[in-house]
């Protein structure tokens, strides 16, 4: 049984729902468990980090604070193929729009004893700070994605992950283009797919929690839907959600900001 | 040409019914007209209006109950003929090692498709030459296209991005329907150009048409084609667009481009496929699937290490220099229908008629090189012959060469064509023929992904799948006579090796023979002991080089083109290249100094072949297809292309 | 050291075959032939500017030091070609020329050659058109090189 690989589940700032959905692959669970040693995985077993190496491991949420960030070395240090799961990993999640504000303030207004709170002035991404072998994108991540994931680390392949707008989705499923033909300002065309194209599908416009795809044109579509009539504060909203501090978002919702 | 009531419309579903077929028509779903299983004539979109626009559409309810206030929707045939997702085999393991690959082929029951345009009636017609037209047919796609009965419509009233007239395509059926209607205000004017619609026909109640009707509907078509929403001049449109690749249009139009893949996927003639290997967690079980991709997608066009065309106006370019331009040379008709889905459902709106009005400006070339003809189509289902590694050579720290024997053997293995080599759960990738006949084939594999790790990795007794022989061999016919030059680069020593075994077995056909091969090092020099070997054969003149060694190396060192003189390219030469493509770049230019003319000199291209028969798409290069056209070229034939950026 | 040069060998040479008889005659008078043996080395990296070589037949090869690495061999020169083109400049010598195969040089004497390209330029600019066409050509094979076309190695 020593031969399994070890896995590790681990989470920095985070709200624990990309590793719960493992949990959720109920199918496929057991062959997971079957196939490694899941060695580590805090919110479902209560084995504590022996301290040895993983072969695998998940990484969630972001750095927001200085104890995370010596954990993270640790873990890095002790890991052949570290993968960040989710927004908050990949991109600073929800939390990195603290990024656009002094912390300071903030935890005056918040906190009722400001002084208990130790954190950092923003919340960045792991791969700000350590080498990622891959990453795993949305808020929360997708199951199949997830079991996708580990299949191709386990038997060895590169995983069918595609860094693809979410319309290749969104056409392959058969929905009809909420901006087309609705009008309803749709992040899909610059947004990472993944999900299944499930807002659109759902008659909504994507919100981009996947963040943004390769080469992802974001100051282009913000451009053309400032010409349908968005107001530029509406689109700096619709970039800044939960892939906030990507580049792609960040930079093209900055230069919304300054008009 | 008969008249049918409209009140008798759903006459034509029962109809259809009574023959056993599934119903799709025009209906509304979500806001669009799409196509969809629908049950009778109340669920067709009758008195449904759509407003079109760059990047717009929007349907309202008009007033009359008629059908001719809309055009086409997001859905063309492509969705039924060519599926986004399916299936193309199953592999697993069985008990004793070997891989079983089943085929899965789908059972498409009868079907009708109701509503179908003239404009996609050609598409249909240009997607079944490239899946069925060419040296291969791709079975799943006749099946399903053999199942429909089409019942086409005549467009009376063109929406505001049609321009069928200028594509000469529409809006007047002219092929590829079994029913056609045209309506008018009191019914529908039916003519029913094939048998199966002529038995259609005989169930419903209609009258034979009056003289007046029909002159109607030629007068209705006139008018059409007069209302058209936009216009294109195709005229001379491939050479126009391969003369201005550098046009300052690609990076304007880029600057709004999302890259995001709308157009070609409501295009109903784009075909472009990538495919995955999903496999169960224990790896014994895994298929192949295939999805719609797009040449706009970095995927498409991704060789080992990345992609090459990582800007948005590669992917524009890349796009629309085919659909409108090397298309002609392939399938002898444009790629565009003049349907206008990839202007309305472009999310920013680009719009193509303007696009290639911009690019017509400026020099053309004086014309696009023809892709060589192919023998008509033999069935090819995708499906990999099981096979068992019989022996690993290692040739250098990460190359090895595999001998794989194929169960049922194999026809045509000829030096300069490839297999699909796979792996189930893992990957297929195109690996040249270095050696080998119908019974053995030798394959060097360089380990620069987790397919070609995986393969490397094999040991004798291993399993793997085969698909092939594909693509063109070097022309050793064409060859003989004269001089010959082969220049190899690394790895591009593979495909290389076979023909020079050839060309020592014929010594009287191949009296010279120079082999120029540069590798990195010379612990990566391939094939070492062959080539010792080849030192003592009078009719081969061996010239190596490394790029950099260590000072105890006697042997050349410095790249291969500088092997390239007098001495290794006699007078009348023809030559060979394989190798990394900025290296072939240079050989061929040292070797026109030299005297060796493009007609006689001979490359082999590397592009990203997933299928290797030409229906993925993703080999595209100018007029050709790499893996069906190529890889061996005569570099007259590529000059145009070679070394362009992004190409 | 080696035997004097004929205006005849002068003449089978490729790169000098912009000169006259008169000019050969000339370039003759400062050049010698040299046989060298496999092994010798002919100059190293860092001597001072020498003597410039053609070489007429055998193989020699360039080479640098790279700190903490083995010496690597980055050039190899053969019949036809120039070698110690910096002494053209009176640079110092900026790789090492290993003879690795039994090699003949044709040998023209540094402070004669330079003063013969001053006196009469005529020689001197076919020289120096040869010398820029030969670093023409290196410059291009050293960009290939470079660029590393064999694609990246493994981790």
């Amino acid at each position: 049984m020593s031969a399994r690989p070890r896995l590790g589940i681990f989470k920095m700032a985070s709200c624990d729902g990309c590793q719960l959905q493992l949990v959720g692959c109920e199918d496929e669970l057991l062959a997971v468990a079957g196939a490694l040693d899941i060695a580590f995985f805090a919110v479902a077993t209560s084995k504590k980090d022996d301290g040895g190496r993983y072969d695998l491991a998940l990484v969630e949420g972001s750095v927001s604070n200085e104890e995370q960030l010596a954990h993270l070395l640790d873990i890095r240090a002790r890991s052949d193929f570290l993968v960040t799961i989710g927004a908050c990993a990949t991109s600073g999640g929800i939390q990195a729009l603290r990024n656009w504000r002094d912390v300071d303030e903030m935890i005056r207004v918040v906190y009722a004893t400001p002084s208990y709170i130790d954190t950092l002035a923003t919340s960045t991404p792991i791969a700000d700070h350590v080498p990622v072998d891959f990453e795993l994108r949305g808020c929360p991540i997708d199951k199949g994605q997830l079991v996708e994931l580990i299949t191709a680390f386990l038997v060895g392949r590169r995983p069918a992950i595609r860094d693809e707008s979410v319309c290749m989705e969104c056409k392959r499923a058969g929905a009809t283009c909420v901006l087309v033909a609705k009008g309803d300002p749709c992040l899909g065309p610059i947004t990472h797919a993944g999900c299944g194209a499930i807002c659109p599908r759902f008659g909504r416009g994507c919100y981009g929690c996947f963040g943004p795809k390769e080469r992802a044109a974001a100051s282009a579509l913000a451009a053309h839907l400032a010409s349908g009539g968005v107001p530029a504060e509406a689109l700096v909203r619709k970039l800044r959600g939960f892939t906030a501090w990507a580049p792609a978002f960040r930079d093209a919702s900055d230069a919304l900001d300054e008009g | 040409m008969q008249f049918l009531e409209r009140a008798a419309l759903d006459a034509l579903f029962d109809a259809l019914r009574a023959e056993g077929r599934a119903v799709l028509g025009p209906t509304v779903v979500d806001g669009a007209i799409r196509l969809a299983p629908i049950d009778g004539a109340q669920d067709l979109p009758a008195g449904w209006t759509d407003a079109q626009g760059p990047g717009h559409y929007r349907l309202r309810r008009g007033g009359d109950a008629t059908f001719d206030g809309y055009v086409v929707g997001p859905d063309s045939l492509k969705q039924v003929f060519f599926p986004s997702k399916e299936t193309l085999y199953r592999a697993e393991r069985r008990a004793d090692g070997k891989l079983g690959f089943s085929p899965v082929l789908p059972d498409p029951g009868a079907s009708a498709v109701l509503g179908v345009r003239a404009c996609d009636l050609a598409a249909a017609r240009i997607q079944r030459a490239a899946l069925e037209g060419g040296p291969y047919a791709e079975p799943r796609h006749r099946a399903r296209r053999e199942a429909a009965l089409i019942v086409a419509v005549n467009c009376t009233r063109p929406g505001a991005l049609c321009f069928c007239a200028s594509t000469e395509t529409g809006p007047r059926v002219t092929e590829g329907a079994d029913l056609v209607l045209t309506e008018r205000p009191d019914g529908f004017l039916v003519e029913a150009p094939t048998q199966a619609g002529r038995a259609v026909l005989a169930r419903l109640d209609t009258r034979p048409a009056a003289a007046d009707e029909v002159a109607w509907v030629d007068d209705a078509m006139r008018e059409a084609a007069a209302n058209m929403g936009r216009e294109v001049d195709l005229d001379g449109l491939p050479e126009q667009l391969f003369g201005r690749l550098d046009h300052a249009r690609w990076k304007i139009v880029a600057e709004r481009c999302l890259a995001c893949g709308n157009c070609t996927s409501v295009c109903p003639t784009c075909f472009c496929s990538t495919s995955e290997h999903p496999s169960s967690i224990d790896g014994d079980e895994a298929s192949r699937v295939r999805l719609w991709d797009s040449c706009f997608t970095e995927e498409h066009a991704y060789i080992h290490g990345g992609g090459f065309r990582p800007r948005t106006e590669d992917r524009y370019r890349q796009w629309l220099t085919h659909k409108v331009g090397a298309w002609v040379a392939q399938f002898g008709t444009s790629g565009c229908v003049g349907c206008g889905r990839c202007i309305a459902w472009c999310p920013v709106g680009i719009d193509l008629t303007e696009e290639i009005a911009a690019l017509r400006q400026g020099e053309g070339i004086a014309a696009l090189p023809a892709p060589p003809a192919h023998a008509c189509a033999t069935d090819e289902d995708l499906v990999p012959r099981a096979a068992t590694v019989t022996r690993v050579e290692r040739e250098s720290d990460d190359v090895v060469t595999l001998h794989v024997a194929v169960d049922e053997g194999l026809q045509g293995v000829l030096p300069g064509r490839f297999c699909q080599v796979s792996l189930p759960g893992i990957g297929e990738v195109p690996i040249s023929i270095s050696g080998g006949d119908g019974a053995l084939l030798e394959h060097t594999i360089r380990a620069v992904g987790r397919a070609t790790d995986a393969l490397c990795a094999l040991s004798p007794g291993d399993a793997v799948g085969i698909r092939g022989p594909y693509g063109r061999a070097w022309p050793l016919e064409a060859l003989a006579g004269r001089p010959v030059v082969v220049v190899a680069g690394g790895i591009g020593l593979a495909p290389l090796r076979g023909a020079l075994r050839s060309m020592i077995a014929r010594p009287d056909e191949f009296p010279e023979v120079h082999l120029c091969y540069g590798a990195r090092s010379p612990a990566d020099v391939l094939y070492a002991k062959e080539l010792l070997g080849w030192m003592e054969v009078p009719t081969m003149h061996l010239h190596l080089t490394v790029d950099h060694a260590s000072p105890a190396w006697l042997g050349h060192v410095g790249v291969v083109t500088r092997l390239l003189d007098a001495r290794s390219v006699p007078a009348g030469a023809s030559a060979m290249i394989c190798g990394p493509e900025i290296m072939m770049r240079f050989t061929v230019e040292r070797l026109a100094q030299l005297g060796v003319p493009d007609e006689r000199t001979w490359v082999t291209m590397e592009r990203n072949m997933q299928c290797a028969t030409g229906f993925c798409g993703r080999c595209q290069y100018g007029p050709y297809f790499v893996c069906k056209d190529g890889p061996v070229f005569s570099f007259d034939q590529i000059r145009f292309l070679f070394g362009e950026e992004g190409y | 050291m080696g035997t004097p040069a004929s205006a005849d060998l002068i003449g089978d040479i490729l790169l000098f075959a912009g000169l006259t008889p008169p000019m050969r005659a000339k370039l003759a008078a400062i050049a010698a032939v040299e046989p060298l043996p496999a092994g010798a080395t002919i100059f190293e990296e860092g001597d001072p500017a020498g003597d410039l070589y053609v070489v007429l037949d055998g193989r020699i090869t360039l080479s640098v030091r790279i700190p903490g690495e083995p010496e690597r061999s980055i050039l190899s020169l053969r019949e036809g070609e120039l070698l110690g083109w910096s002494a053209l400049l009176g640079r110092k010598r900026v790789a090492t020329a290993r003879v690795v195969l039994p090699s003949q040089v044709l040998r023209l004497r540094r402070s004669e050659l330079l003063e013969l390209c001053e006196m009469d330029h005529d020689i001197g600019y076919v020289i120096m058109r040869q010398a820029f066409e030969e670093m023409a050509d290196r410059l291009l094979a050293t960009r290939l090189q470079l660029l590393d076309v064999f694609g990246p190695r493994k981790r």
